[in-house]
């Protein structure tokens, strides 16, 4: 009899991933929460204890060694006993020469929304979170394209969209895991979706800075964004383990 | 401290394996589908197109096509797209326009893909069309129906078939190919169906009376119908408006052998109304060459300069190399003799029968032929009698000449 072996797609394998985090995200949220025992909440609880700062450390990696993209993204976060709140603001740019063309675009974004802790007893004040984002974006783009068709022939165009704006919102996830006193790491995963752009008569947008690439096809799309933090302290030592 | 590298790395692979490559293969949507339905029933209507064409380029599609619908590519470059659809209709070509607007955007895809156009808000300005309806205003990458056009039935195109009748009860009779030059009627002067070959001829009434007739023009011969209708004049669409019908068709005079009414009303797609029917050929004897005797032996070709017959003129097969001929015996006598002229000499024979008069679907007199036999023959083997009934079609041998 023969046998047939299959070999996950890109796309399976990709699906699996995603499966396996989310699997491991839920658990450990299931895990947390039985360990956790019900305080009572005071007032007090939701003075913020401190702020973080950080940078995602993606968009400078791929600044440096991307020729094709340039960009940056500060975060921040403040907390409010178990609830965060989370503005993030970057700026990217685009410049993608290819063989008939070049399509280049510069933008601002920002996103504002909420983060649930789930591990509200951990004793290094280590965050695992789901939250919601509402996101915008302010850019604009140019794609100037060498275009041949063998019906309706060859054109030289360069089209343009000025002063777009887009907005989406966000599903978040992620982890924010202190390393050394103030240093922190982490992620954040972000499904991203209703998005909306102003009206582009000429051309529909290729590259939504904070959004990344317009389908129109997808109603949704993944991001993620890795953070170096700091945290600082508003409240002295507030329970906080080295 | 490793436990956290270690949820970060896993994180930043999971990353890694989102990355989406963009797939470059039939990028643009800038074809459109449309589709031909008759109003009546709302079902596909063929349309026999003679070309389409659109403005910006000199591309003909479809060109001498029947179709029940069209892909067509618009114009990305423009926000408006004017079509010609050229299409037959009762035998004349004629242009139906149709003028869309619509909205087209260029979106880069990836540097490997290049650019792609998306069409959408696609809108009818004008058409020529009865109705046409835009079904989905957003073209897609894969085939889809975006407009239907829809046409008014046509009510007066009558459609007339040929039939040949054999010796037999069937009353319809086999489909009948009729070699015409032309038919003309008496309420216009063009011709129809010029040198058409067909089994069936869709033939328009006169609206503005109720008769008609109509001549045949054919290869060999010509005969002609008159048809007697009744008119009405309603609106049973309202996109339509107010339309003639044809009711009640019945034959007024023909001089072809048989002509009966199948369906006395006008339909759209047309059904047979009327067949003009052949009467069968009762003294067609059929004869084979072979080279051996017996009922299963092979015909074999022969090059005969001709044959002829004692009671005519007419030469037959004149220069042929035949295996098997058909020939028409004397209906009036009760011999006939044949003499069929070789290369070599002409050679005689002579057949003799039995005649009884008959009559086959009520109009088609002739003798019934049977009990046929050899009286002479100048061949060097007699010839064999394999069937001594006379049958149309002639599918059976009557005679078998062995050629020595």
């Amino acid at each position: 009899m023969k046998k047939y072996v299959f070999l996950p797609t890109p796309s399976t394998l990709r699906s699996f991933l995603i499966n396996i985090s989310l699997l491991l995200l839920i658990s450990n949220a299931c895990l947390c929460q039985e360990a956790t025992e019900k305080d009572s909440v005071t007032l007090k609880d939701f003075i913020p204890t401190g702020v973080r700062l950080g940078t995602d450390v993606l968009a400078l990696i791929k600044t440096g060694y991307e020729d094709r993209f340039s960009g940056w993204e500060v975060n921040a976060d403040v907390d409010f006993h178990r609830y965060f709140l989370a503005i993030d603001f970057g700026n990217w740019q685009r410049s993608i020469p290819y063989d008939q063309g070049h399509y280049s675009n510069d933008g601002t974004y920002y996103r504002i929304g909420a983060d649930m802790n789930f591990l509200t007893k951990d004793p290094y004040k280590n965050v695992l979170f789901f939250g919601v984002r509402y996101a915008r974006s302010s850019f604009s783009e140019e794609f100037q394209a060498f275009i041949t068709d063998p019906v309706w022939g060859d054109a030289d165009a360069t089209y343009t969209n000025q002063d777009v704006t887009a907005r989406w919102f966000e599903l978040t996830g992620g982890l924010k895991v202190k390393i050394w006193k103030f240093l922190w790491l982490g992620y954040t995963a972000r499904f991203k979706f209703a998005l909306a752009t102003s009206d582009t008569p000429g051309m529909l947008p290729h590259d939504i800075p904070g959004y990344g690439t317009y389908d129109i096809d997808k109603v949704a799309t993944w991001g993620f964004n890795y953070q170096v933090l700091i945290r600082l302290p508003l409240r002295g030592k507030d329970g906080d383990a080295d | 401290m490793i436990k956290k590298v270690a949820w970060f790395l896993f994180f930043a692979l999971l990353a890694v394996s989102c990355l989406d490559e963009p797939d470059c293969y039939n990028l643009n949507n800038n074809v459109i589908g449309i589709s031909f339905r008759k109003l009546a029933d709302n079902k596909a209507d063929t349309v026999a197109m003679v070309g389409v064409t659109i403005d910006g380029t000199d591309s003909v599609f479809y060109p001498f096509r029947l179709v029940t619908g069209v892909e067509l590519p618009l114009n990305f470059y423009a926000s408006e797209s004017e079509i010609s659809f050229q299409r037959l209709n009762r035998d004349a070509a004629i242009t139906d326009r149709l003028l869309l607007a619509y909205r087209s955007q260029i979106q880069f895809v990836s540097e490997d893909c290049g650019e792609r156009f998306l069409i959408s808000n696609l809108e009818v300005l004008e058409s020529d069309f009865d109705s046409i309806q835009v079904v989905n205003a957003s073209p897609g990458n894969t085939t889809s129906t975006n407009l239907v056009v829809y046409r008014c039935p046509q009510t007066d195109l009558m459609r007339v078939g040929f039939r040949q009748l054999n010796m037999d009860e069937d009353s319809i009779g086999t489909l009948m190919d009729g070699f015409v030059d032309g038919i003309v009627t008496d309420f216009s002067p063009d011709v129809l169906s010029p040198d058409d070959t067909a089994n069936a001829f869709l033939l328009p009434l006169n609206p503005a009376a109720t008769s008609a007739r109509y001549d045949f023009d054919f290869t060999s011969g010509s005969g002609h119908v008159t048809m007697g209708y009744r008119t009405v004049e309603t609106t049973r669409y309202n996109l339509c408006g107010t339309q003639l019908f044809f009711a009640d068709l019945a034959v007024v005079d023909s001089d072809f052998d048989k002509v009966i009414v199948v369906k006395d009303s006008i339909q759209d797609p047309p059904v047979t109304n009327i067949l003009l029917q052949r009467c069968p050929d009762t003294n067609l004897v059929r004869i084979a060459f072979r080279e051996v005797a017996g009922e299963g032996a092979a015909n074999v070709p022969v090059a005969v300069i001709g044959i002829t017959a004692d009671y005519t003129t007419e030469t037959f097969y004149p220069n042929a190399t035949v295996s098997s001929v058909t020939l028409p015996l004397n209906d009036q006598t009760d011999v006939t003799r044949f003499s069929i002229a070789f290369e070599e000499g002409v050679v005689d024979i002579e057949l003799g029968y039995a005649r009884n008069p008959v009559v086959y679907h009520d109009v088609c007199t002739g003798m019934q032929i049977n009990t046929l036999q050899v009286i002479s023959s100048g061949f060097i083997s007699p010839p064999q009698v394999l069937d001594e009934e006379i049958r149309f079609p002639a599918n059976t041998v009557n005679v078998a000449i062995v050629l020595d």
